[in-house]
């Protein structure tokens, strides 16, 4: 018994009726199946109740999570910044979904992951194998603590996915949502449970230039030193400029195309974006900052090899015969990055995908485990296959 | 240009970086980490957090069984909750006790397929499993696991690393619970305090000991005039009947330990029946009272894991402090009875109920009412039991005689004060003299009642607080100072260098600390037990406070680390004189039994500055510093500066930028003539790698090639050589008819390098080389480190037709036995013996025994590093006939070197034919 999923957009002004029309068309696209998951990305330019009550006016008591972001990718189409709602709507199908979210996270992000990845087991109840989708606020800190939480209770056979919410990269308030409610600064989970293993993939595309450096001091959001220098003096050489060059306001701009790279003991890089360098010449990170005595290296991609990487993550759902929905998490600095080609990436990872339809959304940070405990990357497009 | 490096793929810098991860990384996260004081399970979290990312394993747990008594995780991470609180198999022959009792680390590649991985790993599809003990001051408290979910394994490297963190986690384990004990210990004296009751004390004390000293089940005796049971207190697990309580009460009142009111603890047989009263698993006794035991505080696990040795000093104050409340106790039932006596006594009387009240409250304390001129009106018979004034004596003379000096003019102050304001209350405490020299600390109480008829006095109240003090101070010296050595500890060490860098106001100061460890410590603790470890541990504490100055504060951090604190003239090179003295001290063999033990030391030193360093980082830096002391050969001392923490990210910059050079053509083969010293004819060469680096100019190989050999780009390096060389080869040959000889340097690792010698087979043929005119030199160090490895490689080149020298002879230890074992046909004088020829009678020897020996094995001897004709005399005196050096010719680029091929045909040379020839191009 494969799952079955169908797909809306609501393009208009009225959140209710935007909700309303995109979950409409995604539920007539189920067929004969009834909707038990609703899966909602937009931008938190709606008025989110209003949407979230449009939307349940049509898939009534079926579990509902989503979050604000900066874009979502609708099988081959990319709603833009503002564009829209995006509605997946899914079968049962083979699996039991169990969602639990909470609020005001900040300060507690550890004990909330494992609240909330608790709470949504039970409700899935047990079984072989599981997937979680988590989706929590940008702006509440370190998420790495999050997903450590959620990490302490399904262990290393349960992959967990998903991403930060965002609102198209302003920074001031992001949601997340949970059947009719939207939770600002919070955290939703969703527990799917099933009878066979699931597919996840991450994929960067980003590769090394320079040498490896060595974070020497590291606090709250920025690296401060790097091989034991002002952090965005020794950046900016390796970048083949004068330090200090750089000036604050166009950093992003630059810093955006170079990400930092954290040296895992594979030989892989978990990508970290450095957001902005301060009057004193720290590196601001987004999200997770590389620990002290961690070693990174300054990355460079090009748009081509961004989007090479779309065909491997959207042609997991061709590895088992029974999958029906693909659900991904980009960055929103890769859309940045991808600029005008940013549509490319919806196109490709439909066609890798088939005729299994594609859902996702834009974050500010990504969610999902490689090896060990870490969890959490930037600039990283990342997968589920249901 | 190098043939064949063009193009050539250059290795991902990420294959190198794991080097760089592996070095430096993975040390200074953790150190940074388990610098941090803060509470154990934070503690815990970051630092199992921090290993499962650095180590890339799914599962990390930590057991600690020595501490818990449980084979439960203390903490995990990757264990589903479902999962964190089982027990892992305890059985002897279970991995967890074994990897205790082995006390090395125990690598399960196969996890899927071994039944002995525990069925917690198993439901998580663990691929592989590596057990670490995890040891800390004494034997192996608990173990840590690391499991993968993904095929790769543990390679030898992590398995090292982990094992040297495993045991700073136990001492950071220990150290935390030492905290978090004494915490609890304070917390139960304030609990116990105000209770009245005994047996509400004995409730309280049994319910919080098997956590203080990790614990299943505890019970409390209390003991008769005749040592019978009067009471028992049991908490936790079911606990033993009284008939096996009383036979094992019995059992350790027998014990010289108990009588002499000290700790004794054991780890009973599995089965119990055997007739010894002593339970399964391990049971700590304490007995407390004041010159005899009145009472026994007991603990038992029913695992068979012995107490942790480091526990029983705390759980020796815990005693002392429930014997006491069970005192104070015992007192206030016999001052209640007596009171109550004493009130019917007295109703019928006439006196006041308000000296009633102060006698009622008077009987275990001292009261003394004095009046306002000073006269002591009243003393209560306990307080002129202490002062033993006569019937009739001078009270008040006494009660002042027997105050401490020092506190008898505040506390004549304080009457004074009290004086003016009726009913007020004051509270101090003072020394009181009992018998001739027996001081005693009191709690006083002075309130106003001069105006209260009925005392017409300040009422003074002593409360004798001798025995909390006491335990106050033992506090103290728990939490301040290590038991063992009576060092200052952790807790205090930080805490001073906290305060050394204070910023001050007149201005910055340096602050440097020492850090160390003993080299080999471990080896002495599992070979000769924990005792003689902690005979030398107390060594070199002893000795410690011998080199110190005075103003130098010395502490054991834990375990073997032992660092000293250096305020008074900070600067490198005392830090340095000091470390250098304790080295030299701590070297000195110890007596243990009969035989003399010598360990080590390896000592890193950081200096910092007031309101620029926090402690953390300076004790981190300095820690830094020994790990690399440490790897660079132990008894060393070595300083910290920024370059070390990034020493392995900069070796591989240096590595990324040869690899570069590799592909960028940038390195070259250079030639030096080997002339015939009769006549300085040149005949041979040794090919000579020289980088031609952009913007530093020539480098030559010392600058590069240990970075070569130490990542292995050496073997890339070697093979880009030997082509160029056969090249060049080839066009001599071509062009003038001329074969030259040539020398061809090969590193150890180039003879493991199993493709290498097809290689130059291919290249014999491309080039059309003749083996017999290639001899391939391998350094002499290199044959004795790896000799099993070498010989089949020489053999294989030897087979092929190529010549073998050996480089650098007679400086390694052993020069004879290999001339047999391997197939030699060269030998090259090193360049030490070669220096010193003309003038060292002994070097003169030493050449004469190589040319000797060269002589009746039939070898040709090359001299190397001939630059004066002193030496090229000398040389020739002693019947050497080959020679290369400075003195004939330095490694000439290769056209230079054409020039020079003309002389390898030519009859007769003069005596600077090389250097008239290279002059006229």
């Amino acid at each position: 018994m494969k799952v079955q999923a169908g797909t809306g957009a609501g393009t208009g002004i009225d959140a209710f009726e935007s909700g309303r029309e995109a979950a409409a068309h995604a539920v007539a696209e189920l067929g004969d199946a009834a909707p038990a998951l609703v899966l909602v990305f937009t931008t938190p330019r709606y008025d989110l109740p209003a949407l979230l009550a449009g939307i349940r006016s049509v898939t009534g008591e079926a579990r509902l999570i989503g979050a604000t972001g900066s874009g979502e990718i609708m099988r081959d189409t990319y709603l833009g910044h503002g564009a829209g709602v995006g509605v997946m709507v899914l079968s049962a199908g083979p699996y039991h979904y169990g969602v639990a979210s909470s609020d005001a996270i900040k300060g507690r992000l550890g004990e909330v992951g494992q609240t909330i990845a608790r709470a949504a087991r039970d409700e899935a109840g047990r079984s072989p194998h599981a997937a979680v989708v988590l989706l929590a606020d940008c702006l509440a800190g370190d998420l790495q603590q999050l997903f450590h939480g959620a990490y302490r209770i399904t262990g290393p056979r349960i992959p967990i996915v998903g991403g930060a919410a965002g609102d198209e990269m302003k920074f001031i308030r992001t949601f997340v949502f949970r059947d009719g409610e939207a939770i600002e600064g919070g955290a939703v989970a969703l527990w799917i449970a099933g009878d066979e293993p699931f597919e996840v993939i991450t994929r960067h595309g980003w590769e090394p230039i320079g040498v490896p450096l060595l974070v020497t001091r590291a606090e709250g959001v920025d690296i401060m030193e790097l091989d034991g220098r002002p952090a965005a003096a020794v950046y900016e050489e390796q970048l083949g400029i004068a330090p200090g060059s750089l000036p604050a306001d166009a950093f992003w701009g630059t810093s955006v195309h170079h990400p930092l790279g954290l040296m895992q003991t594979d030989g892989t890089y978990v990508i970290r974006a450095a957001r902005a360098k301060s009057p004193n010449g720290w590196l601001r990170i987004q999200g997770c900052v590389p620990p002290e005595g961690s070693a990174v290296q300054v990355m460079a991609s090009t748009t081509d090899k961004l989007l090479d990487v779309t065909d491997e993550v959207g042609g997991i759902v061709g590895r088992r015969a029974d999958l029906g929905a693909l659900l991904t998490f980009s960055c929103a600095a890769r859309g940045m990055l991808l600029g005008a080609r940013i549509g490319e990436e919806s196109v490709r990872l439909q066609q890798a995908a088939g005729d299994v339809p594609s859902f996702g959304i834009y974050c500010c940070g990504e969610f999902a485990r490689t090896v060990g405990v870490l969890g959490t990357h930037n600039c990283t497009l990342t997968a589920l296959a249901l | 240009m190098l043939a064949g490096s063009r193009n050539r793929r250059v290795a991902p810098v990420a294959i190198a970086a794991q080097a760089a991860i592996r070095d430096a990384t993975r040390l200074t996260r953790l150190l940074t980490i388990l610098n941090d004081a803060g509470s154990l399970e934070t503690l815990l979290e970051r630092a199992l957090a921090t290993l499962s990312e650095l180590f890339a394993a799914e599962v990390v747990i930590l057991l600690d069984p020595a501490g818990t008594g449980s084979f439960a995780p203390l903490a995990s991470i990757g264990l589903p909750e479902d999962f964190a609180e089982l027990p892992f198999a305890d059985a002897a022959d279970a991995n967890v006790p074994r990897t205790m009792r082995d006390g090395g680390p125990l690598l399960i590649g196969d996890a899927l397929a071994d039944p002995t991985v525990e069925p917690q790993l198993r439901d998580l599809d663990v691929q592989s499993v590596l057990y670490l003990p995890v040891s800390a001051s004494h034997a192996a408290r608990g173990v840590l696991i690391l499991a993968r979910c993904h095929a790769t394994p543990f390679v030898f490297a992590d398995v090292g690393l982990l094992t040297a963190m495993a045991y700073r986690i136990g001492l950071a384990v220990e150290q935390a619970q030492r905290r978090a004990q004494l915490e609890r210990i304070v917390h139960s004296e304030r609990a116990m305090g105000p209770d009245v009751e005994e047996a509400g004390v004995a409730r309280r004390a049994v319910a919080t000991f098997p956590d203080l000293v990790g614990a299943d089940a505890a019970t409390l005796v209390r003991l008769g005039e005749h040592d019978e049971v009067v009471f028992r207190t049991d908490a936790g697990a079911p606990s033993l009947d009284d008939r096996r309580l009383g036979d094992l009460v019995d059992h350790l009142l027998g014990r010289p330990e108990i009588h002499e009111l000290a700790p004794f603890d054991t780890v009973g047989p599995p089965d119990a029946d055997g007739g010894t009263p002593i339970p399964p698993g391990a049971l700590l006794a304490l007995p407390f009272g004041r010159s005899h035991p009145e009472g026994l505080l007991l603990a038992f696990r029913s695992a068979p894991t012995r107490f942790d040795p480091d526990v029983v000093p705390i759980a020796v104050v815990y005693a002392g402090q429930t014997g006491a409340a069970l005192e104070n106790a015992g007192l206030y039932r016999a001052v209640n009875n007596e009171l109550a006596d004493r009130r019917r006594a007295e109703q019928a009387a006439t006196a006041s109920e308000a000296r009633l009240g102060a006698l009622i409250r008077s009987v275990h304390d001292l009261i003394v009412v004095i009046a306002a001129n000073g006269d002591v009106r009243f003393a209560n018979p306990a307080a002129t039991r202490v002062w033993t004034v006569a019937e009739g004596g001078d009270a008040a003379s006494e009660f002042r005689r027997r105050i401490r000096p020092d506190d008898l003019g505040r506390l004549n102050q304080l009457i004074a004060g009290l004086s003016a304001t009726p009913g007020e209350t004051r509270p101090s405490s003072v020394g009181i003299l009992h018998g001739v020299a027996d001081w005693h600390d009191y709690d006083v109480t002075l309130t106003n009642l001069l105006h209260d008829p009925a005392v017409a006095g300040i009422v003074a109240t002593f409360h004798d607080v001798t025995e909390r003090r006491i335990h106050e101070r033992q506090l103290e010296n728990l939490a301040f100072r290590d038991p063992l050595t009576g060092l200052a500890n952790r807790v205090h060490f930080q805490e001073s260098l906290r305060r050394a860098l204070v910023p001050r106001a007149t201005g910055p100061e340096s602050v440097a600390v020492i850090f160390f460890d003993l080299d080999d410590f471990k080896v002495v603790n599992d070979s000769l037990g924990h005792e003689a470890g902690d005979v030398i541990l107390k060594t070199v504490a002893d000795r410690m406070r011998a080199v110190l100055r005075r103003e130098d504060l010395g502490a054991r951090l834990g375990g073997d680390e032992f660092t000293v604190l250096v305020e008074h003239e900070a600067t490198v090179e005392t830090a340095h004189r000091i470390a250098t003295r304790l080295l030299g001290a701590i070297r000195g063999p110890v007596r243990i039994g009969d035989r003399d033990v010598v360990v080590g030391g390896s000592f890193g030193i950081a200096l910092g500055e007031t309101g620029v360093e926090t402690a953390d980082e300076l004790l981190r830096k300095a820690d830094v510093a020994m790990y690399h002391a440490k790897a660079s050969g132990r008894n060393t001392c070595k300083v910290f500066e920024n370059g070390l923490a990034t020493a392995a990210v900069r070796r591989l910059e240096a590595e990324t930028n040869l690899r570069t050079a590799l592909a960028r053509d940038e390195l070259d083969v250079f030639f030096q003539p080997i002339v015939s010293l009769a006549d300085r004819r040149p005949f041979a060469a040794e090919a000579l790698v020289r980088w031609h680096h952009p913007e530093r100019g020539l480098v030559l190989p010392g600058d590069f090639l240990p970075v070569a050999e130490a990542t292995g780009l050496i073997a890339e390096l070697g093979r880009a050589v030997i082509e160029t060389a056969f090249r060049r080869s080839q066009v001599w040959r071509c062009t003038t008819g001329i074969d030259v000889p040539l020398g061809l340097n090969l590193s150890p690792r180039q003879l493991n390098d199993v493709g290498l010698i097809d290689r130059i087979s291919g290249w014999v043929a491309d080039y059309g080389i003749d083996p017999r005119k290639i001899t391939f030199e391998i350094t002499e160090n290199a044959l004795i480190r790896d000799a099993d490895s070498a010989v089949g490689g020489l053999r294989r080149l030897r087979d092929l037709g190529f010549r073998i020298a050996i480089d650098d002879f007679a400086t390694g230890y052993s020069s004879l036995g290999y001339l047999k074992t391997f197939p030699v046909d060269v030998i090259k004088v090193d360049r030490s013996f070669v220096a010193d020829v003309a003038d060292d009678r002994r070097d003169r020897a030493i050449v004469r025994g190589v040319l000797s020996l060269a002589a009746d094995f039939g070898l040709t001897v090359i001299a190397e590093g001939v630059e004066r004709e002193a030496q090229a005399d000398a040389l020739i005196a002693l019947g050497c006939t080959a020679a290369q050096g400075f003195l004939f010719a330095p490694a000439l680029p290769p056209d230079e070197f054409t020039a020079l091929l003309p002389l390898f045909t030519e009859p007769r040379m003069s005596r600077d034919v090389v250097g008239e020839t290279l002059a006229r191009r």
